[in-house]
Parts: structure tokens; C-alpha cells; sequence
């Protein structure tokens, strides 16, 4: 991964860490505002609510109050006071007055508890409702939760009792409305919100108990759990129900109990508050807040990119120019704008490669001096073979000429003849250094490595087991298929000529010469290794040096023609040896030779994009 | 004389496509026939009687015209004009605004109506209702089930209270008048009594008793019987009994060979109207009808059976569980002021409207 | 009749009517084992089979209603306009005229009572229209009730131990003159024997001595507080006070011939 995409994923993180921690931070803190509003909100409505169902009973009791105020109760009730009172003709007394006061249930009640008329079940008539003669102040007690039998089963009645007293006979009038769906459509609630009541009327949890506005709850058994916690313990609870797997189908409904005039559990009020339009708030919210969050990273993104750019892109010329200088052209230079830490480097960089290149520069004229001074060593060297002798002939003539002139023709004759001997070995000399110094560019063409070799070896064979010499035992491993490679055959043959010479010259005692191909990674390889006497360090540094030899003789120009010629070829030549083991040579040589740039490289700061 | 006009309201039931299916036999017939045999059937022709039928509509009115060659003599009134279909309320109503002489009015609004000022006649108590126990009910079987509903009854509570005091409890299936015996048939409820015997009774069934859905006394009775019931402990609830239902359980008719089986209720009210005076023939009657209906199979008494052979009949018909006599009701007749020589009729017969008058003297306000 | 018998069972024995025939009934208890035995006399079927019995109807017809107590009634016709009535009303403070116009009674002149002494609760009045005096146990008032005009009221000391017999229980002789149907013995009408506080009802006997009924009863929805034969012989006056509406009502009870 580039330095570029690493700061890009990196800031990328970050901004996605800092937007994601954000937005869950905005989401939590918007859900708890919400739910807090929410709670409010259904606290006030639940109050409400309550009132509502406290002013539904005070009406229930003021009605029924009418009733027993009314003079028609009144006259009923002085008629009933007296003895042997015609109970009889009021039976049919109570279901017209329940209607007109629009009430469910309206009993009228002696004062013995025998039931004189009563409007929903009228064939009641006799039958005592001994409850209400029981000691109770029923002016003070308000309306109140009940369970009445009725014809169809047992129901939940909102109940008041008043009292006409006339003497010492008490008429009761015992009036109420029934708790169920038409009770729960009267009641006003916004439209999230609904009721549920559930009568609790049997001993079991009865599905069908469960009412709304409109009749029993669809999936009332969702309900049983809440319903049997409050039979078991009736206190004011929260229940929520999710009616699907959607978060915004749940429901929370609040439990208030509704208890009877002895504290018996006789209905459970359920008010829902639907939170549909708060999580669908919710999820609005969070779109919104990751659609911002999107647009806020997509935005990141492009300008990571722009930034991780134009931060990384000192750092990419940076790491171009180490490329370059890494791949031998010391002459670069990275331009970086701004003087902080990465345009300091890059000057620093500069200075480096400036430095490179004049320390090459001088190395190169280091070495080129020295090379110079070895080849002026060695031309002395070469030279003064020859011409010490020279000088010793010509000082042998003067001699001559001087004090042996009778000899000096006989002198003369042996040193002309060591002096054209000298001088050939001169003109040898400089035929040796006219070659190193006119050696030809190649003229590539395909040629098969393993044909050259195979031939240089038959060349050598016979010096191999040259009489006079100990035996040179060449080994031939030719890699199959060797793939051509563009070179001069001329050229190539030489260097393998040199490598082995060269090896034969490092084993004047006989030994292996190891001859080896093999295909590389677009490139081939020749290896040639002898089992001489192996070189030290400093002369493996200096091997390829020109007039750098280790022989007694020899101008120290072959392994440099080497090198020339593999250079040439694009290729590479190393060497390995250990001594008293022996030397290996190993020659790359490119399938097609590269294209050399030989002039400086300059790194811009360019206008790239980011 | 002049023209009389009596408005009479007929039950809303009888809504026949002529007379003679009216169903309300001995009213009409009365008015049209001169003769009964001796079983009490009417003969001859229609229009050998006092009026002859000269308009009818069915349901709705009906006219009848004296007839001035009737051989005992022509009616007072020149014509008596009928309305059908008035609610028992309508009917007291248009007593009360006297825009009607003469009407039928159920027992129980009998009292009713004389508070408020109209004239009421009341024959002696001449009609049973009565709870039969339906044949073929495995549940209504069991002894047990039907001597705990028998007891469970408080026949003094419906008599006092639905019918206001119009009535007489039952306890055998004739009038004491008619009989002479019916004091030795207890009416007494004894719901403690049930209670117990129902608790003897396992697996307790649940069982429907039904009514006439057009009948508010039977429907009243039949709610205060379930809460009687209620009270014993016996399950029991009330289910009105469509005139549909009736007629496809009774062929079209309440013949002498009801179904049962059509109905579906474990026991049902049943009304029996005393044909005759005479206690025999009323309570073959009764037989005759509650045969099919109870499983009552009686040898058919002569006309002339003894008080003792009635007694016997009758008892062992109640003994049998399967029909519980509640209350005797009255046949009550609402007049207004300007009838005269009104007669009550006896039972099994017809409305004596050939012998009343319409005195015009009377200041009405 | 019930008898123990030896051996701890027990006879009880009734005399029973059929529509035929008189029943006697023999009912023998024996523990829990129960005897009856029926003998029967058959009485005369001419008067009994398909006969029809005379009998009579009482009817009653409302005639004034009033929350304020009332006393008395009358109706005597209208000297001021012929064929028309003038029903007067006796109250403890007031006599009131009222004439017949449109279907109803209307006001026409009301002449207040003197009193000596302050107003008993048990005070009764009764109006002779034919001696034109309505009478209370202290005030009078006389002139001819058929032109109210010339009535007059007087306080009057009242004697000691005087008191108009209130008509609980009691007997009014009324002689009637029935319709031909019917047979033509007097009728005697009879009111129950309740207080003031339960409805009353007014029955029709034949023979006051015998006082068996003849006729239904007729009901009123409270207690009645007063009833006089009327003039005419064939009805009588009937005060009574409405336990429901709590109103004093003024009725004709009238008989007629048949049920």
C-alpha cells in the first residue's frame, strides 16, 4: 500500500470514527429527548385521561342522583315507607328512567335490598342486592368500579348508589353504565393513542375480554403476561409490545388498574401509544443524520485524497528520487515546494544526491586516476620489461662503440636483434591497449549462449590436457532450452574466452572448470567457476579493474573487457570466491538489452491531481 | 239504531289471508257462526251468525255487517270494523283516547289500563301458561332436572309482579273453578329444595328455554324463570322462538302434530286456552296439544269423566315432570264507555258482541 | 277440614265447586304418603252449562283531578246556557265553579270559605245540589249551584261531636235503576277496607246483608276519601287521591248491566 492510500485510509478512519461517534452521539441523544418528550407527553395524556374517567363517574353519580332527587323517586319512595306498600306497579319503573337519564343500569332497591325494578335485567324483581344495605355512606362514596351479573354474563359496571330516605326506609337507586367498547369510544384521545380495557370478570385471562372501541382485541393473548402480572400484583405499569419485527410497529401502553369498592382488581385500563411516528421520526433522523454523514465522508474522502496528495505527493518525489537514485541515476533532484519538515527533506535529499553524484564524480575521477595510475603502472610496468633492455642494447653499442669497436659490429648484430625483439614486445604492448581501447559497440542479433560456450569449450580442450601443465577437467551444464538473447557473437565469445582463460590462470594446478547455464527471470545466466586458489576481498573489489590483474603477467585487461562487453549487453558480472576454494563468475545477461538513460533525471512538482 | 263502530285490535300474530285462518278461533267465528258441536268446533256456513264478514283485510282491518236475517235476532250495532296489528299498548291507548270500544288487552296491562281510567272486564282465569319439558331432550329426561326447575319457580312473583296481580298461580293444569281440585297441586316455589336436587344432577347440563318471540309475557316469564333458575343453581338461559320456527316446527300450524324436534330448546312456553268450561274436555284438550310436545301419552277422557277420573288424569300428567303449570290467566277486555251488556264470555267462547250496545248518551271527555 | 287420624295420619277434607259439579276432596297424609280421594254432587247443569250468569260492570269515569284537596263534587247542569253542565268543587278553603267549554272545564268563579276556628287535617264537605249547600263541619255555603253567582259562604260554629262519617268501609244504599238485562234488586257499592295510604278499589254488591260481589271491582290508584250516591240514582261520587301523582281526583263510578 502506497504512503499515499496508508494516509488516505487513515484519515478516512478517522473521519469515519469522528462522523460514526457523531452520529451515534446525535442519535442517542435525540432517541432520549424523544423518549423524554414522549413520556411527558403520554404522562399528560394518561393524566387526562384519568380526569376523564373521574369526570365520567361524578356524571354517573349526578345522574343518578337526579334520579333519586326527581319527585317521581320521591313519591315512590313515601309510597314504599308505608306499610304493606304496593311494591308491584313500579317493576316496570326503572327502564324507562335508565333510558331518559342514558344509563345502562338503573336498579331501585327497598330498603330491605329486595329489588323493586330494575332496567337491564327486569325479571330481577324480589331478589335482594344485599351490597347495597351493607353500612356505607353512599353520599360520600362517589361512583365506583363494579362487576354485575347480567343476563349475558357478567359485566363491568362505572356504578353510583344514592339514597332517598323517607322515615325509617331507605329507597336505594343504584344506577351505572357499563364498561365496555361504546364507554371507551366516548372517550377522547389523540390518534396515536387508543384504550384497551380488559374485564377482568373470570378467573382465567379470557382473550375475549379485551376490548377496544370497536369489540375484543385482535392477538389479545400478546396481552397475557401484562393482564397476569396485574391479577397478581396491581400496580400502574409499562408494557411495551412489538406487533412485528418493525421497530415502529411496538407499542407502549401504560397499565393503570382498576379496582372495585374492596380493592378487588376488576378491570386493567391499557392506554397504547403507538410509536410509529416516533421511531419513524427516529429513522428520519437517522437517515438524515447518515445521509449527512455520508455526504460528510464522501466530502472526507475527496479532500483525504486531496490532502493525502498534496501531503504525500513531497513524499512520493521523495521516494521517486530514491527510486532513481536507487537505480544508479545519482543525478536527481525532488523540487518541493514549502520549507516544513518534508521540503526540508527534500533538500536535504538534493544535497544528498548532489553529493552522491560528486562523490561518484570524484570516485569515478578517483578511480579513473587510479585506474589511470594503474594503467600507468602497468604501461610502466609493461614498458620497462622492454625497455630495460632496450637501454642495456643501446648502452651494450656504446660500449661497443667506445671500447670494443673491433666487436661492436657483432655487438651490434645481437642487440639490433634484441631491440626488434623488444620492440615487437612493445608493439604488443600497445596492440593490446589499441584493442581495449577500440573495442567494437556490439551488433546484437539472436544468439544461443549455449552454442558459444559448447564451442569456446571444444577451443580450450586441447589446452585443457595441454602436455606440460596439470589437467583441467571442464564440466558442462547447458540449461535445455536456453532461450536466444540479442548479442553480438563476436563479442560474447571473447568474454567467454577471458572467463576462462582467466579461470585456467587461477588453476596452474590443475583443477575443475564448471561451465553453467540457466534461464532466469528474463534474463540468462552463465556461470564460470574453477577450483583455484580463490581471491581475497580486496582483489574480488577489484577484479573488473582495468590493468588490475594478479598474474605475474598479463596486461589485466581481459576481465575488464568483460565487464565492457556484459555492460554492453546490458547485463551484469559478479564475482564470489573464497580462497583455496576457487571463484565463481557469474554473468547476467538480458534476453533484450534495456534502453540506457544516461542524462540526469529531475524530479518536478508537478501540478498532479491529488 | 245507529251506526256502532267497534275497533278491535286483533294480536299483531294473526295476520291470515282469510278468517278461517285467522287463528284466533271463537273470536271471529263467533261473529260469523251460529252453531258449535259438541266438541266446540263451529258448523254451518260462514255468515249464519249474528254478522256476516262484508270487508278483510288481511292483517290489517276486517268489517263485519249485522246480519239482519240471523234467527236470534239481528245484532244491536249495525257493524263491527276491526283493526289488526295494534301493539297491546296501541291498544290500551286508543281505549284511553276512545278510539276504540272494545279491545283485547294482555293480563299483565290490565291493571295498567284501569289506572288510567279505562273500563276493564276479566273473565275468570281461563288460560294456562304453562313450561313443558321437550320429548326427545336427553338433558330434559333426567327426573332430577325437571323436579329442580318444577321447584325453583316462584309462580306468587309472576303472578304479583308481571302480571300485576292478574292471574293465579298454577299448580295443576285446570282451574280450580273448573275442577274443583286444583288447590291440591302445590304452587309453592322451594328454591333450596331445587338447589339440592340440582346438585344431584352430574354432568349438570346448560338448557334453553323459548318463547314465543312475539309474546312479551312469555318472554318476561321465561327471563324471570332463568333467574329463578339462576338462583337454584341450574344452568339455564331464554331464547325467543321465531314464528318461522314455530310454523316449521309445527307444519305450518299448531296442530295436533307439532315437531319437537324442530325447536331447539330443552323446554318451551306453551299457552292452552280452555276450550270448554267443562274440565274434561279442556284437559283432553290439553293433552291433545302438549302430546307431542311433552311425550304425554293420556287415554283420552269421555266428556262425562268424573272430577276423580280428571283428578287422576291431571295428576298424573304433573307427576310426570314433563309439564310445570305456572300462572292461570285471565282473558281481559278493555271497553270503552258507551258499550253496554257486555257479557264476559266463558271459556271457549267467542266475543259476545252481538248482544252489546252502543249507548250514545255517554259524555266521554 | 283437617283431622289427625290414629296411626299419625291426617285427613283433610274440602269442599270444592267444579264448573259442574260441587267436589268434596278426601286428602289423606301419611308421612310422606298422600291419599286423595274425590266424591262428587253434581249440581244443576241448567245453571250452570253454556248459561251466562247476570252480572254487572263498574265503570269509572275521571272527571276532575286537582292537586289541592277536595272534598266534594258535583255536576248539576248550567242554569246560563242549556244542555251544558257546572261542575262544583268543594275544597276545605273554596267552593269553585267551573263551566264546559272546548273539551275542558274552565274556571268561572271560586267564593272562599270563612273559618271560625283554623282548618282541621281531618276536615270532611259535602255538597247537596239539589238543596244547593255544601256543607263543612264550620262553613257553609248555599244559593242555587246552577248560577254560580248566587252562591254565598258563611263560617258557622260547628257541634260538638259533629263529624261527616268518612266513607272508609261503609255502606252507601244506591238505588239504581238497572238496565232491563239485569235483575232489579238494589245495588250496594262499597269501597275497601285500607287506610290512607294503600290503593282503595269500590265494589257492587247485591244484598248489602249477604255481600257477595257482583261485579269486578273497580281499582283506584289510592285511597278513597269520599263517595256519594249521585242525584241521578244510577251513579255515585267518588273522591279519591292518586298515590302517584299525589292529586285529588273526582270521579263518576257508573254500573251497567253485563261484565
Amino acid at each position: 500500500m502506497t504512503f499515499r492510500s496508508k494516509l488516505f485510509v487513515n484519515f478516512m478512519l478517522a473521519l469515519l470514527l469522528s462522523v460514526g461517534l457523531v452520529t451515534a452521539g446525535v442519535t442517542v441523544v435525540t432517541r432520549h429527548a424523544f423518549d423524554e418528550i414522549n413520556r411527558e407527553h403520554t404522562d399528560a395524556l394518561v393524566s387526562q385521561f384519568q380526569k376523564e374517567f373521574d369526570r365520567r363517574g361524578h356524571d354517573v353519580l349526578n345522574r343518578v342522583q337526579g334520579i333519586a332527587d326527581a319527585e317521581p323517586t320521591v313519591r315512590m319512595a313515601i309510597d314504599l315507607s308505608r306499610p304493606n306498600a304496593d311494591i308491584s306497579v313500579y317493576v316496570n319503573d326503572a327502564r324507562g328512567v335508565a333510558q331518559s337519564h342514558q344509563l345502562d343500569f338503573l336498579d331501585f332497591v327497598g330498603t330491605d335490598g329486595s329489588i323493586i325494578s330494575s332496567a337491564e335485567w327486569s325479571a330481577r324483581f324480589g331478589y335482594k342486592m344485599e351490597w347495597v344495605t351493607q353500612k356505607e355512606d353512599w353520599a360520600t362514596r362517589g361512583s365506583f368500579l363494579m362487576k354485575l351479573d347480567t343476563q349475558e354474563g357478567p359485566a363491568l359496571a362505572l356504578m353510583a348508589v344514592a339514597t332517598v330516605r323517607v322515615g325509617d326506609k331507605d329507597l336505594y337507586v343504584v344506577g351505572g353504565e357499563r364498561l365496555g367498547k361504546e364507554f371507551l369510544a366516548s372517550l377522547v384521545l389523540p390518534s396515536n393513542m387508543r384504550a384497551l380495557l380488559y374485564l377482568n370478570l373470570v378467573p382465567k385471562f379470557e382473550p375475549a375480554n379485551l376490548i377496544d372501541s370497536a369489540g375484543p382485541v385482535n392477538e389479545a393473548e400478546r396481552f397475557e403476561p401484562v393482564i397476569e402480572r396485574e391479577r397478581t400484583q396491581p400496580v400502574v405499569q409499562t408494557a411495551k409490545i412489538d406487533w412485528t419485527f418493525d421497530a415502529a410497529s411496538a407499542e407502549i401502553f401504560h397499565v393503570i388498574p382498576q379496582l372495585g369498592r374492596q380493592n378487588e382488581l376488576l378491570g386493567v385500563l391499557l392506554i397504547g401509544d403507538s410509536q410509529r411516528s416516533v421511531v419513524t421520526l427516529e429513522r428520519h433522523i437517522l437517515w438524515l443524520a447518515v445521509g449527512v454523514a455520508a455526504i460528510g465522508i464522501l466530502f472526507g474522502l475527496m479532500l483525504s485524497w486531496w490532502v493525502a496528495a498534496r501531503v504525500t505527493r513531497p513524499v512520493q518525489k521523495l521516494a521517486a528520487g530514491a527510486r532513481e537514485v536507487s537505480e544508479g541515476n545519482w543525478n536527481t533532484r525532488v523540487v518541493v515546494r514549502g520549507r516544513d519538515e518534508v521540503g526540508q527533506l527534500a533538500q536535504s535529499f538534493n544535497q544528498m544526491t548532489q553529493q552522491l553524484v560528486d562523490q561518484r564524480e570524484r570516485l569515478i575521477q578517483a578511480e579513473r586516476v587510479a585506474a589511470w595510475r594503474e594503467v600507468a603502472r602497468r604501461l610502466a610496468h609493461e614498458l620497462k620489461n622492454p625497455l630495460f633492455p632496450l637501454q642495456t642494447t643501446v648502452e651494450n653499442l656504446q660500449r661497443a662503440s667506445s671500447q670494443n669497436p673491433e666487436q661492436f659490429e657483432e655487438v651490434f648484430r645481437e642487440s639490433t636483434g634484441i631491440l626488434l625483439s623488444e620492440i615487437e614486445n612493445l608493439k604488443a604492448i600497445v596492440g593490446r591497449f589499441s584493442d581495449f581501447a577500440k573495442m567494437p559497440q556490439p551488433e546484437l542479433g539472436p544468439v544461443d549462449l549455449n552454442t558459444i560456450v559448447r564451442n569456446v569449450e571444444k577451443l580450450f580442450e586441447a589446452q585443457f590436457s595441454a602436455v606440460g601443465r596439470p589437467p583441467i577437467t571442464p564440466e558442462l551444464h547447458l540449461a535445455e532450452g536456453l532461450p536466444t538473447i540479442q548479442a553480438d557473437a563476436t563479442l560474447l565469445r571473447r568474454a567467454v574466452e577471458n572467463l576462462i582463460l582467466n579461470a585456467m590462470d587461477a588453476m596452474p594446478a590443475g583443477g575443475v572448470l564448471m561451465l553453467r547455464t540457466t534461464n532466469g527471470d528474463g534474463d540468462v545466466h552463465l556461470e564460470v567457476s574453477d577450483t583455484g586458489t580463490g581471491l581475497t576481498p580486496e582483489e574480488t573489489e577489484r577484479i573488473f579493474t582495468p590493468y588490475y590483474t594478479t598474474k605475474q603477467h598479463g596486461t589485466g585487461l581481459g576481465l575488464a573487457i568483460v565487464q565492457a562487453i556484459v555492460a554492453d549487453h546490458g547485463g551484469r558480472i559478479s564475482v564470489e570466491s573464497e580462497t583455496g576454494v576457487g571463484t565463481a563468475f557469474h554473468v547476467e545477461l538480458p534476453t533484450r538489452p534495456p534502453h540506457h538513460q544516461a542524462a540526469p533525471v529531475v524530479i518536478e512538482e508537478e501540478n498532479e491531481e491529488a | 239504531m245507529e251506526i256502532g263502530a267497534i275497533i278491535h285490535s286483533l294480536d299483531p300474530a294473526v295476520a291470515a289471508a282469510n278468517p278461517e285462518e285467522a287463528g284466533a278461533k271463537g273470536e271471529l267465528d263467533a261473529l260469523l257462526y251460529d252453531r258449535r258441536s259438541e266438541n266446540g268446533d263451529f258448523v254451518g256456513t260462514a255468515g249464519s251468525g249474528p254478522f256476516r264478514l262484508s270487508a278483510w283485510e288481511s292483517g290489517k282491518s276486517a268489517v263485519f255487517a249485522a246480519n239482519e236475517d240471523y234467527r236470534e235476532g239481528r245484532p244491536f250495532v249495525d257493524s263491527i270494523e276491526i283493526q289488526m296489528g295494534r301493539s297491546a299498548h296501541d291498544r290500551v291507548l286508543d281505549l284511553e283516547l276512545n278510539k276504540a270500544d272494545f279491545a283485547q288487552i294482555p293480563a299483565e296491562l290490565a291493571r295498567q289500563a284501569a289506572d288510567r281510567g279505562v273500563r276493564v272486564s276479566a273473565s275468570r282465569p281461563n288460560e294456562l301458561l304453562a313450561l313443558v319439558l321437550l320429548t326427545g331432550r336427553g338433558t330434559t329426561e333426567n327426573v332430577r332436572v325437571r323436579e329442580a326447575i318444577a321447584r325453583s319457580i316462584n309462580r306468587a312473583a309472576i303472578v304479583n309482579f308481571i302480571l300485576q296481580k292478574e292471574g293465579e298461580p298454577a299448580g295443576g293444569l285446570l282451574p280450580q273453578w273448573s275442577s274443583g281440585t286444583a288447590f291440591l297441586f302445590s304452587t309453592e316455589a322451594d328454591a333450596r329444595g331445587a338447589k339440592e336436587i340440582w346438585a344431584q344432577v352430574s354432568p349438570s347440563p346448560k338448557l334453553v328455554l323459548g318463547y314465543d318471540s312475539a309474546d312479551t309475557l312469555e318472554q318476561s316469564v321465561a327471563e324471570r324463570i332463568v333467574v329463578d333458575a339462576k338462583e337454584a343453581g341450574i344452568s339455564l338461559v331464554s331464547r325467543a322462538i321465531s314464528a318461522s320456527e314455530k310454523a316449521n316446527a309445527h307444519g305450518g300450524s299448531e296442530g295436533p302434530t307439532p315437531h319437537s324436534e324442530a325447536i331447539h330448546a330443552d323446554a318451551r312456553l306453551v299457552r292452552l286456552r280452555m276450550p270448554s268450561p267443562l274440565p274434561s274436555v279442556s284437559l283432553a284438550a290439553f293433552i291433545d296439544r302438549l302430546g307431542p310436545l311433552a311425550g304425554i301419552n293420556g287415554s283420552p277422557l269421555p266428556k262425562s269423566a268424573s272430577p276423580e277420573d280428571v283428578y287422576d288424569s291431571e295428576r298424573s300428567i304433573i307427576n310426570g315432570g314433563s309439564v310445570v303449570p305456572l300462572v292461570w290467566l285471565p282473558q281481559v277486555y278493555g271497553l270503552s264507555a258507551r258499550v253496554r251488556d257486555w257479557k264476559q264470555p266463558a271459556a271457549g267462547e267467542g266475543w259476545p258482541l252481538a248482544d252489546v250496545w252502543l249507548d250514545s248518551t255517554t259524555d266521554v271527555h | 277440614m283437617t283431622q289427625k287420624l290414629p296411626g299419625e295420619a291426617q285427613l283433610q277434607l274440602t269442599l270444592s265447586e267444579s264448573a259442574e259439579d260441587y267436589v268434596w276432596v278426601a286428602e289423606i297424609r301419611h308421612g310422606e304418603a298422600r291419599e286423595v280421594v274425590i266424591v262428587s254432587a253434581v249440581r244443576d247443569l241448567v245453571e250452570k252449562a253454556g248459561a251466562r250468569k247476570a252480572s254487572l260492570t263498574l265503570q269509572r269515569k275521571l272527571v276532575w283531578e286537582q292537586d289541592e284537596r277536595i272534598l266534594d263534587f258535583a255536576l248539576v247542569p248550567d242554569g246560563n246556557a242549556a244542555g251544558a253542565s257546572i261542575l262544583v268543587v268543594l275544597q276545605p278553603d273554596k267552593i269553585a265553579f267551573y263551566d264546559h267549554r272546548a273539551e275542558a272545564w274552565h274556571l268561572n268563579r271560586e267564593i272562599a270559605i270563612p273559618h271560625a276556628r283554623p282548618v282541621q287535617r281531618n276536615v270532611g264537605g259535602r255538597i247537596d245540589p239539589q238543596a244547593g249547600t255544601a256543607t263543612l263541619v264550620d262553613g257553609v255555603c248555599a244559593g242555587d249551584f246552577q248560577r254560580p253567582e248566587t252562591v254565598t259562604c258563611k263560617s258557622v260554629p260547628s257541634a260538638p261531636g259533629a263529624d261527616l262519617a268518612m266513607m272508609q268501609g261503609s255502606i252507601v244504599e244506591s238505588d239504581a235503576a238497572l238496565a232491563s238485562t239485569c235483575s232489579g234488586s238494589p245495588l250496594m257499592l262499597s269501597t275497601g277496607f285500607g287506610d290512607w295510604t294503600v290503593r282503595d278499589f269500590i265494589q257492587a254488591y247485591e244484598d248489602k246483608n249477604q255481600r257477595e260481589p257482583i261485579a269486578q271491582p273497580i281499582q283506584f290508584p289510592g285511597p278513597i276519601l269520599a263517595l256519594w250516591p249521585a242525584e241521578d240514582g244510577k251513579t255515585a261520587r267518588v273522591v279519591s287521591r292518586n298515590l302517584q301523582t299525589g292529586a285529588y281526583e273526582a270521579s263518576i263510578v257508573s254500573v251497567s248491566c253485563g261484565d
